[in-house]
């Protein structure tokens, strides 16, 4: 791996929380959200230089994981419901500015603010991602109705999104 | 995660619903005519999109952070990162499963996970 790969590779792994977030706004699977992040990263590494090293890097990397994910959404047999390619153009400039924090940053507030959820908010949290079952799924185990659980995560990520943001304004974050 | 317009006194429910969808999307499970109204949100409001974004980007933060977890869950032979009381979860790993040869590990990258 030359020197410019190796730059690549780290600026990738920079950005790979905000980049499954966007595959999986696409894709609406973690399986395959990791299948199209890899290919995203043979990408970057084939046709990457040094030129894709500056702030416009996670940019640049998110029009490749956008084409990855369609890719890869068009050999699917069924093909969930998505956002309309006009209204993923609107979102652009969202994910831009979202992209300033670094994800090490992002993922030690998140681990942090994790920490202070409520034993049965952590639990929900660790169905949802540890055990990957959906909301569907997790209302099954949990005998309650569908939206219920719907509610009670939107309620815990709006408690994470809210505690996020809070720790990185106090650490000084200009995203903060 | 950028900052955002933080929902007025008396936004709540409208936030709410704005989460409610976007997760159900997320999980592929909108129904009916669910993804006009998201669509119709996000078209209308700015902060609507801010917040789907940051949803969006936690969702992934999440994935990513339970991760190894999650894959020490799946049936099959445990990889390295089988052990998630000892170890961190977000493995730096960029290319696995598919070809192992090509693993790439970047020294420092890994992240810290939950300690739930």
């Amino acid at each position: 791996m030359t020197d410019d790969q190796d730059e690549l590779l780290k600026r990738l792994l920079g950005c790979r929380g905000m980049l499954l977030g966007y595959v999986t706004a696409i894709v609406r699977s973690a399986e395959l959200a990791e299948d199209v992040f890899q290919n995203v990263a043979l990408v970057v590494l084939k046709k990457g230089d040094r030129s894709h090293l500056g702030d416009g890097f996670p940019a640049w990397a998110r029009g490749i994981a956008r084409r990855e994910a369609l890719a890869a959404l068009r050999k699917q047999a069924h093909t969930p419901q998505l956002l309309n390619e006009a209204l993923l153009d609107l979102l652009e400039d969202r994910w831009q500015a979202n992209a300033g924090a670094g994800h090490g940053t992002v993922s030690e507030a998140l681990h942090s603010c994790l920490q202070k959820l409520t034993p049965r908010a952590r639990s929900l949290i660790e169905l949802r991602f540890q055990e990957n079952l959906s909301g569907k799924e997790m209302a099954a185990r949990l005998a309650q109705p569908v939206n219920t659980v719907y509610v009670a995560l939107s309620r815990i990520y709006r408690n994470l999104a809210s505690c996020i943001r809070q720790r990185l304004a106090a650490e000084g974050s200009p995203h903060g | 995660m950028a900052s955002s317009q933080r929902p007025a006194p008396g936004a709540v429910n409208s936030a709410e619903v704005l989460t409610v969808l976007t997760l159900k999307y997320l999980d592929g499970a909108l129904a009916g005519d669910e993804l006009a109204v998201l669509e119709g949100i996000l078209r209308a409001n700015a902060s609507g999109r801010d917040a789907f974004v940051q949803l969006c980007h936690l969702h992934g933060c999440l994935l990513e952070m339970y991760r190894a977890r999650r894959e020490a869950l799946q049936p099959g032979p445990p990889g390295p990162t089988a052990d998630p009381a000892s170890e961190p979860t977000g493995e730096d790993t960029v290319l696995r499963d598919k070809r192992p040869d090509d693993t790439v590990r970047v020294p420092g990258q890994g992240e810290p996970g939950p300690e739930a």
